[in-house]
């Protein structure tokens, strides 16, 4: 520790002396999301509203190095070849400081090599790929799950809640293939039957496959609508239609997606039991920050912040942190505040261990390079129609559990 | 490997979802056979067809969400009429130099600005209207929503109104008229203009009218329509470019093509993920093979 | 009936196919156009009917102008025009083909029918084939067709470009003589045509082009003159 804070003294030193920045430019952070179609742009969205309110409130304060702060947004449209250009735009014209956001795994990949190439520190919000750090650059850092994280986690959920035979229907896109692959694996050692089908992500009718589930005898145990965008609802609503899922027999388990209110305007009573995860802290152990900016939020937008949209105020709250503790907008002085920082938002305290000083140890994986480590997710089931994901019932891991010891899921009645 | 009942629910499926498929086909070749224009903004067409329904059932009026579909319908030939006369007029007035472009441009840029316009104005999150009825019908081993029975019926319904309109009615002929020849028909004293105005603002319609019998199924987002979209040019293709009874009987082949692909294809991981080839792999067969369509008129 | 004074047309900007053709058409007569391929006959058809607007020059039927019209009030004005490539409504049968010339006064049934049956007698082969796609029919008989099309609104002047093109000695001169059983009925008749010497014949009254402009021009009594003149000119 000691040793980093004199490098960052250094750093602050030997970069950010005899830079005189204008003090009537603002300071300009990239915000790459994807805001229209054909990219998921129901996320994209509510992401970009929560990076305004964390822009109003760092100029509330006063900005940051005593100049306003300013989000300039880049539209990806899900497309990574537009994400790789306009993170470029970004760069080269708006010569922004820093950059955050993506959501599509996708896209944060085409574009990772500009912030390579121009030096430009990067905070991923919610792409899950591994290899968004664990090519381990110096300029990426990471907030959200990876795809190994959430296999582990969620595989040994239905490990313990003793699934012999799971069914999915998975989206072909970079996301659901590398989550696929991780998944079967670990399906497949653990000795559990799975079957997956592969569909457009945009695909409307899924009842054809659906029903060839229908003729596994015994039904599968989950059924797992690995589908983002309004196919996540349908997909429930059309497996409830027909009796597969969720049923007394089989076990529901949705994207994240479902975190949505929508998911009760689309699927309605079908997604009553559904499991869903949160890429987050569970309501109760939600911090001061996490409330009131919820608080805000909700009030403004008329819903609350889904872990995916506090990953997008996160992220963008800590590059502003990262600027103020660097002292300057020189990147290698922004990269060694990161490095460095331990700042608490609304999904924990922020921390990159592995980087420049601490590399990635041999006995953890790649991905762990510019890591947020306390990253969390848990497994909850909607118990009432309409629930929000706060009033849902916490399933997964077992010390937050709210069902009694043994049990890892809430049956649907007969 | 598998029993008839299961056959049998599959196709069922197919047969209701082809129908839906096939009346937004049906406007799309009724468009192209009129106006020799391919229109690329069919697909938003249907999208603002759900999204009529949705606010006028939901949010406005409080209707009945049977006659949130006439609302999208009388919309959307209002939009597709005035959308003819302001931007694909100047294509047959013979002010636009290179036609089939232009065509290709403005149809396809309406579509971008549509998706965007909606996408400010309703929002990302999707929206669906409340079901035609609730509850299903079950038939043996078949059971198929209301909602769905609902759709395909009505579906079926506008389409055979649709060719008794064309087959029987002045405005009809003369509508066939200027599809077969344009300049003939002008000689009659038929109004080209006009019935190019009629043909885009019924097909605009019955895109309107699709999206809003989806909508309570399938739910509507601002690109709901991409994907039906470009389901329709395959059927269109399929049944002969601009014959109505090859749309409609097209898109029935689709659903059951998609529907019983699904089931059959041996390979599960794979049955779903090629139901969009089916279709294409049919498009490139007739084009290979029988490139006027399964009704249409050899040039 | 009909006058065109110092015409100027064309398909392309400052590419005049007409230039300064003038012509009159008596009532009741057959006046035709001749001259060689490319000469400008049928754009000649095309200007008076509104398919291309006089660049110059007037268009006027019984005085009043007509040009720049558009084609789809012409039969309004009592005017109608059979263009030389195939035009009938292939997928349409007989019939339909035959109602829809009946367009301008669609709401008048009892008119429409009457008008069917008078065709049906001017032409008995298209009563036995009315339910025929009319694209099926030979070429002689889809003439028929555009010619009983064109009569349904009894018009006062009807526009024939080569009516006979393609078609068998026999059938062309069946054709031939509908176009004079027409006059007979007192319909003005213009007509283009590149069968000079079967035109001639028909003809009350010839105008030769050359090139876009006017050439030569004979009345009946000056046929033999005008003959003459042609062949020394090609």
């Amino acid at each position: 520790m000691q040793r980093n804070i004199l490098a960052l003294i250094m750093a602050l030193f030997v970069f950010c002396s005899g830079r005189a920045a204008s003090e009537e430019e603002p300071v300009r952070i990239g915000v790459v999301l994807p805001m229209s179609p054909p990219g998921a742009y129901a996320s994209g969205n509510p992401m970009w509203w929560a990076v305004q309110q964390a822009v109003d409130e760092v100029n509330a304060r006063g900005g940051i190095l005593g100049r306003e702060v300013e989000a300039v947004l880049g539209d990806t449209r899900g497309v990574p070849e537009e994400a790789r250009a306009v993170t470029e735009r970004l760069i080269t014209r708006d010569r922004v400081v820093g950059v955050v956001g993506n959501y599509h795994s996708s896209c944060a990949l085409a574009a990772l090599d500009l912030f390579r190439d121009h030096h430009v520190p990067y905070i991923a919000a919610e792409p899950w790929a591994d290899d968004v750090t664990a090519l381990g650059y110096e300029e990426v850092f990471r907030i959200s799950v990876t795809n190994s994280l959430y296999r582990d986690i969620t595989v040994d959920w239905m490990i313990s809640s003793g699934f012999e035979s799971i069914a999915a229907v998975q989206e072909i896109t970079d996301w659901g293939l590398g989550v696929n692959e991780k998944l079967t694996q670990a399906w497949n050692e653990a000795g559990i039957r799975n079957e997956t089908a592969f569909t457009d992500v945009k695909t409307e009718d899924f009842t054809g496959t659906l029903l060839r589930f229908t003729q596994w005898s015994p039904p599968p145990d989950m059924l797992f609508g690995s589908i983002t965008g309004p196919g996540a609802y349908r997909i429930i609503k059309q497996a409830y239609d027909i009796g597969l899922a969720p049923s007394p027999q089989t076990v529901f388990y949705a994207t994240n997606e479902c975190l949505h209110p929508e998911v009760w305007e689309v699927a309605g009573e079908a997604a009553r039991y559904i499991t869903v995860t949160q890429i987050g802290l569970p309501p109760f152990a939600h911090n001061m920050v996490t409330r009131q900016e919820n608080a805000r939020f909700e009030q403004e937008h008329d819903r609350t912040m889904n872990a995916t949209v506090m990953e997008a105020y996160d992220s963008f709250m800590l590059m502003c942190e990262a600027i103020e503790d660097a002292g300057c907008a020189h990147p290698d002085s922004i990269i060694r505040a990161l490095e460095n920082i331990e700042w608490k938002g609304m999904r924990g305290t922020y921390t990159f261990p592995y980087g420049t000083d601490n590399p990635v140890p041999e006995d953890q994986p790649d991905y762990m390079w510019h890591q947020w480590p306390d990253v969390t997710l848990y497994l909850f089931q909607y118990t009432e129609v309409g629930q929000s994901p706060e009033e849902g019932t916490v399933i997964w891991p077992p010390e937050w559990s709210q069902l009694p010891e043994g049990q890892y899921y809430v049956p649907v009645p007969e | 490997m598998y029993g008839a009942d299961y056959l049998i629910a599959q196709a069922a499926n197919g047969l209701v979802v082809g129908c839906l498929y096939a009346l937004m086909a049906v406007g799309l070749t009724l468009i192209f056979s009129v106006l020799k224009v391919i229109n690329f903004a069919h697909g938003e067409f249907y999208m603002v067809g759900g999204y009529t329904a949705y606010y006028m059932v939901t949010v406005l009026g409080g209707l009945h969400p049977l006659l949130g579909i006439f609302f999208a319908m009388i919309v959307l030939l209002g939009l597709g009429s005035l959308f003819e006369v302001a931007f694909l007029r100047p294509i047959h007035l013979g002010a636009v130099n290179r036609p089939a472009e232009y065509a290709i441009l403005i149809t396809f840029g309406l579509s971008f600005f549509l998706q965007n316009l909606v996408l400010s104005l309703a929002g990302p999150f999707p929206h669906r209207s409340p079901s035609f009825m609730s509850g299903g019908l079950t038939v043996g081993p078949v059971t198929i929503s209301a909602d769905r029975l609902i759709a395909a019926g009505l579906a079926l319904v506008l389409m055979i109104a649709l060719m008794l309109f064309i087959r029987a009615t002045w405005t009809g002929k003369a509508m066939r008229a200027v599809s077969q020849d344009r300049d003939a028909a002008a000689v009659s004293g038929i109004n080209p203009f006009k019935m190019n105005n009629i043909a885009f603002g019924i097909g605009a319609s019955l895109a309107g009218a699709s999206g809003a019998l989806i909508a309570p199924i399938f739910a509507v987002v601002p690109d709901v329509g991409v994907l039906p979209s470009l389901r329709s040019f395959v059927i269109v293709v399929l049944g002969g470019m601009g014959s109505v009874k090859g749309a409609l009987i097209g898109g029935v082949a689709i659903g059951l093509v998609e529907s019983l692909g699904a089931a059959l294809i041996p390979d599960p991981s794979r049955a779903l993920a090629y139901r969009e080839l089916y279709g294409l792999v049919i498009f490139v067969l007739v084009l290979l093979f029988r490139p006027q369509g399964l009704f249409g008129e050899k040039q | 009936m009909l006058e065109l004074r110092d015409v100027y047309a064309g398909y392309y900007p400052d590419m005049n196919i007409l230039q300064g053709v003038s012509m009159t058409a008596e009532e009741g007569t057959i006046t035709s156009v001749i001259g060689t391929n490319g000469v400008g006959k049928s754009t000649l058809l095309k200007t008076v009917y509104g398919f291309l607007s006089p660049r110059k020059g007037t268009i006027a039927l019984e005085g009043k102008s007509i040009a720049g019209a558009n084609p789809y009030r012409m039969p309004e004005l009592g005017l109608t025009y059979i263009p030389q490539r195939r035009n009938v409504f292939p997928e349409m049968t007989v019939e339909e083909n035959l109602q829809l010339g009946g367009w301008t006064f669609r709401r008048d049934k009892a008119r429409i029918r009457r008008q069917l049956e008078e065709n049906y007698d001017r032409f008995p082969i298209l009563r036995n084939r009315r339910k025929q796609r009319a694209g099926n029919l030979s070429g002689g008989q889809q003439r028929m067709v555009e010619l009983g099309r064109a009569m349904m609104i009894e018009p006062r002047l009807m526009l024939v470009d080569e009516p006979t093109a393609g078609l068998a000695p026999k059938v062309a001169a069946e054709i031939y003589d509908k176009l004079q059983a027409l006059r007979d009925e007192g319909i003005t008749v213009v007509l283009v045509d590149q069968n000079v010497r079967q035109a001639i014949e028909v003809s009350d009254y010839v105008y030769a082009l050359a090139l876009g402009k006017n050439m030569a021009e004979a009345s009946r009594g000056g046929f033999e003159e005008l003959r003459n003149k042609l062949r020394e000119w090609l």
